[in-house]
């Protein structure tokens, strides 16, 4: 087993007795042979993917969809080698027949049965969506252990309490506006924009829906109503509340009702459709065809849920400043609300994993600024501001 | 235009002709004085309206000054006494003075308000020098010439290195607004000038702001005018620059604009085209594209004198060339319209301030350096260890801010921000470097917007007067809303975008990996490597979003490489080109 941190590689016998590591000494935190799913290795891969080497901000729920994702392949890679084990022992059991019919038509019609038998599989193993076999609260376990042994991991967010983070500042700040506002259906997405200081890059509010956060929380909504030019945009998971954001926004009076109107960045179904999960699943009777859904998103959002959390932290960021920085050209619908166009139906591939960090620079100019698509490492062409 | 220097003490005058000889492109005309234990030297070109004719004497009393005052004088140099002695309420301009006063042994020397004109002095071998760059005084014989890694690690955080510090060990700048005696072998400095906030709750009524703040404009334009039948103007397409060149065609002074030309790149240029319409001036369009600035800079950063990291010096150099070219003497500008009235960098304070210590403690002085969006906070990933160690204590940059962005002068956080703004980005990154820019051309810049009055009569404005909601310098669009094409005051800010990513990974790409290739690197020994390699293959930051951040952070690793070949291991000589 290998040591995370000196990446010393010790046997059973090794460790067996002290679950420590042969040549640093330091405490191994997951023993796979006690069932554990990963190993300390994998869990700080992990991390280290998610906080992109400790640079970016990071909630523990970005860690929980990198090591899910893990995990289901994992599965995946041992479902397709049960089911290559059942072709095999098929293909054994008419080879044994074929001795006693001919010599040759036989093998022939046999191999072409098993390479299509194992390339139907193997596409249907890769068209299915992934969903989040690693159970929530096995997974917090896991995190909690692995910071009773090495603290916070690097970059991981952590509020302070709320009397805390109530910021002391001048009467006048309260007199200006800002030039776009992000509202989000998650405190947690809030926690991760802010984190990685997207509101200083931007000049933008960020909020949550449901008032997060508090200390400022008043104060940053009312500096929303003195710009009549302020760009709204709508950030959510793609769950049924999630889809109802953007239009909640658009028709509340306390929000942006007969102010301006609100654009919705994603996810939507269809985005979330072009992401190759994990998912989480739909329930049955959630969802059904109201304003602002369509019958399509209605069938998706039944049978899945997606998660903004499964797209990186560092993509997150860099797909939202490429969404919000692109030419606008649609207009918004009878509910004041803007879809961007990137809600044409699903295509199968190429899909995202949703932790690429990417190599090279996006153009970001193709128009869709879509929160599925990879952004790269950098913006490309939509940075005339700051 | 010109510019001075002197020593006070045993000093060889041979010293002297050798510190004038090196900003040969200041004038044509050397003076030099001596009386009483120092010697003055000025270097200017003969006969321009408004500038002294050469160092004033009387008596014992030596005074040289490079620039002028606003309104112009005949002679600032012989004026300025009788200005110190009258009291320093109402001097405005862009200048640098000494004045050595033979019988009591002392030398004042004196910088403009803002900072257009520069000072700098160090002490060698007993001698105090002093001079209007500091190429000058690396003409001192026998002057250790030394980084001081302090003023390097500023630079890697602003672009510029602010403060008394410089990034040679033992030469220090007088800042701007102050005066300094050297007396007894020791130097003191004070301020003459301090912008504090003084709401006047009637400036809230726009009624009452616009009128005061137009004529302010007009009075800071008319006020820089020196007699000259024409003048330039640099016109970006943006707000400010469109307001001088409006507030200059009313003076019926003949004026000429230029404006840069970045090809598919362009920004403004098309409003820079509506506003030379609407106004109906001349206008030539620069073009600017990374090939051009390859060939231009060494001599640009040797001009530069001091290194500043935001890759519109090239641009601006080009500018000055074409305005030159054309056979003028000064260039007016907008810069100071962001400073003063609240432009965009007050927007992304604002939003920080509301959020600070949600996750952790933030000051303020911390996110106003990340606001400049080099290389604060990346230390880890930039800095080679031996450098690292040899950058002093933390918190001194942070310290640099306090004065203004803490001050006891102004209540309101616009204002603090602004007072940061004008100290420390205008008088000692925009100021300096755009006056350079242009007398390395022979041109006087002028900056009529960072006018001591109307900076008085900005602080005066209640804050929603400079930033109403999201609306940026709001007082200055309500004046000039009838004198420019509304789309063109009323559109969003969008900046002098010089596509330098582009350029640093294209055209300029060669001179990059010169200045930067791994041996360049590694022979410097302030930098790591892998780090400087992954920004000139083009790879961004993970927490960093825009792709403009690769160009910009190469650039000013550049300009610092090429300014430490030029001052450092040339001494300050002129490149070969």
């Amino acid at each position: 087993m290998k040591c995370c941190h000196c990446e010393a590689d010790s046997t059973y016998s090794q460790w067996k007795d002290t679950r420590r590591c042969k040549k640093c000494g330091r405490k191994f935190v997951f023993f796979p042979r006690d069932d554990d799913p990963f190993s300390d290795v994998a869990f700080q891969k992990a991390i280290d993917a998610v906080s992109a080497e400790g640079r970016v901000r990071w909630g523990v729920e970005h860690l929980y969809y990198a090591l899910a994702r893990r995990y289901a392949k994992a599965l995946e890679r041992q479902e397709f080698f049960s089911f290559l084990g059942i072709v095999g022992l098929a293909v054994g059991v008419v080879a044994a027949c074929a001795t006693f019919v001919g010599p040759y038509l036989i093998p022939l019609g046999l191999a072409l049965a098993v390479m299509i038998v194992i390339g139907s599989g193997f596409m249907e193993l890769t068209r299915r969506p992934v969903f989040a076999n690693l159970d929530r609260s096995r997974f917090e376990q896991l995190y909690a252990r692995w910071e009773a042994e090495h603290g916070p991991p690097p970059g991981v967010i952590k509020r302070r309490p709320a009397a805390e983070s109530t910021p002391e500042v001048e009467a006048d700040v309260g007199d200006y506006s800002f030039d776009r506002a992000v509202i989000c259906d998650r405190a947690r997405t809030v926690d991760l924009l802010l984190a990685n200081n997207f509101h200083f890059e931007n000049n933008c509010a960020i909020l949550s829906v449901d008032g997060y956060p508090q200390g400022p929380f008043e104060t940053v909504r009312s500096m929303l109503k003195r710009n009549p030019r302020l760009a709204v945009y709508a950030l959510h998971d793609a769950t049924p509340a999630g889809c109802r954001l953007a239009r909640t926004l658009a028709q509340d009076p306390a929000w942006f009702a007969g102010q301006t109107a609100v654009i919705d960045v994603g996810l939507r179904p269809m985005q979330a459709a072009a992401i190759q999960g994990p998912f989480l699943p739909g329930r049955e009777g959630d969802v059904g065809t109201e304003p602002g859904l369509s019958a399509w998103e209605a069938t998706w959002l039944a049978k899945h849920r997606l998660e903004l959390a499964v797209i990186g932290p560092e993509q997150v960021v860099k797909r939202l400043f490429r969404a919000i920085n692109q030419p606008l050209t649609e207009r918004s619908n009878a509910d004041n609300v803007i879809i961007l166009p990137n809600q044409e139906p699903p295509t199968r591939k190429p899909r995202d994993s949703g932790d690429s960090t990417g190599a090279g620079d996006s153009a970001g100019g193709d128009g869709d600024g879509c929160l599925a698509k990879d952004a790269g490492d950098a913006d490309g062409a939509f940075d005339a501001f700051g | 235009m010109s510019g001075i220097c002197g020593f006070v003490g045993p000093g060889d005058p041979a010293t002297v002709r050798a510190m004038l000889g090196a900003i040969d492109y200041r004038g044509d005309t050397d003076h030099v004085a001596e009386a009483n234990g120092a010697m003055l030297g000025y270097r200017h070109w003969a006969g321009r309206p408004g500038k002294s004719p050469g160092i004033h004497r009387d008596g014992p009393h030596l005074v040289a000054c490079a620039g002028g005052f606003a309104p112009a004088i005949a002679s600032p140099a012989a004026a300025l006494r009788e200005q110190l002695a009258q009291g320093l309420d109402s001097l405005d301009g862009a200048f640098a003075a000494a004045w050595w006063d033979g019988d009591r042994r002392r030398l004042t020397l004196i910088r403009d308000p803002f900072g257009n004109r520069s000072l700098y002095w160090c002490e060698h071998a007993g001698v105090f020098y002093f001079a209007s760059e500091v190429k000058q005084l690396l003409a001192i014989p026998g002057l250790p010439v030394e980084i001081d890694p302090a003023a390097i690690h500023k630079y890697l955080t602003f672009s510029f290195v602010p403060g008394e510090e410089t990034p040679i060990s033992g030469v220090r700048r007088l800042l701007p607004g102050r005066i300094a005696r050297w007396h007894d072998g020791r130097l003191e400095s004070e301020p003459y000038f301090v912008l504090r906030e003084q709401i006047d709750p009637d400036l809230g009524d726009k009624r009452t702001a616009c009128p005061l703040i137009r004529r302010r404009c007009k009075e800071a334009v008319a006020a820089r005018l020196n007699g000259e039948p024409e003048v330039g103007v640099f016109l970006s397409g943006g707000l400010d620059s469109s307001g001088v060149a409006a507030w200059l065609q009313e003076t019926g002074v003949r004026v000429r604009a230029f404006s840069l030309d970045f090809g598919a790149h362009g920004v403004e240029k098309e409003q820079a085209a509506q506003v030379a319409a609407h106004l109906g001036i001349p206008l030539e369009f620069v073009p600017v594209g990374g090939a051009d600035i390859a060939p231009i800079l060494a001599d640009m950063v040797w001009k530069l004198d001091l290194p500043f990291g935001d890759p519109v010096t090239g641009p601006q150099y080009l500018l000055g060339r074409a305005a030159r070219n054309a056979g003028l003497s000064a260039v007016f500008n907008g810069e100071g319209g962001d400073q003063l009235f609240g432009g965009w960098t007050s927007k992304p304070m604002i939003a920080a301030q509301l959020y600070a210590n949600l996750y952790g403690e933030q000051s303020r002085e911390e996110i106003y350096l990340r606001s400049y969006h080099r290389f604060y906070g990346r230390e880890d990933r930039l800095y080679a260890p031996a450098f690292r160690e040899r950058v002093g204590r933390p918190g001194q940059r942070r310290i640099l801010l306090e004065p203004y962005l803490s001050s006891q002068d102004a209540t309101t956080f616009l204002n603090r921000v602004r007072l940061a703004d004008i100290s420390l980005k205008g008088s000692q990154n925009i100021l300096p470097r755009m006056e350079r820019m242009a007398n390395g051309w022979g041109l006087d810049a002028r900056t009529p917007l960072f006018d001591r009055a109307l900076a008085v009569d900005s602080f005066r404005l209640p804050p929603t007067m400079k930033l109403h909601g999201a609306c940026e310098k709001y007082v200055l669009k309500l004046i000039l809303q009838k004198r420019l094409p509304k789309k063109v005051v009323w559109r969003r800010k969008f900046g002098m975008s010089v596509p330098i990513t582009d350029w640093a990974l294209g055209p300029l790409a060669p001179t990059i990996a010169e200045l930067l290739g791994p041996a360049a690197v590694a022979r410097r020994g302030l930098f790591r490597e892998d780090y400087v390699a992954r920004l000139r293959s083009g790879h961004n930051d993970a927490d960093e979003t825009r792709r403009r951040r690769i160009g910009e952070r190469l650039w000013t690793l550049a300009i610092l490489e090429a300014w430490l070949r030029i001052f450092i291991d040339g001494r300050g000589r002129r490149p070969v080109s």
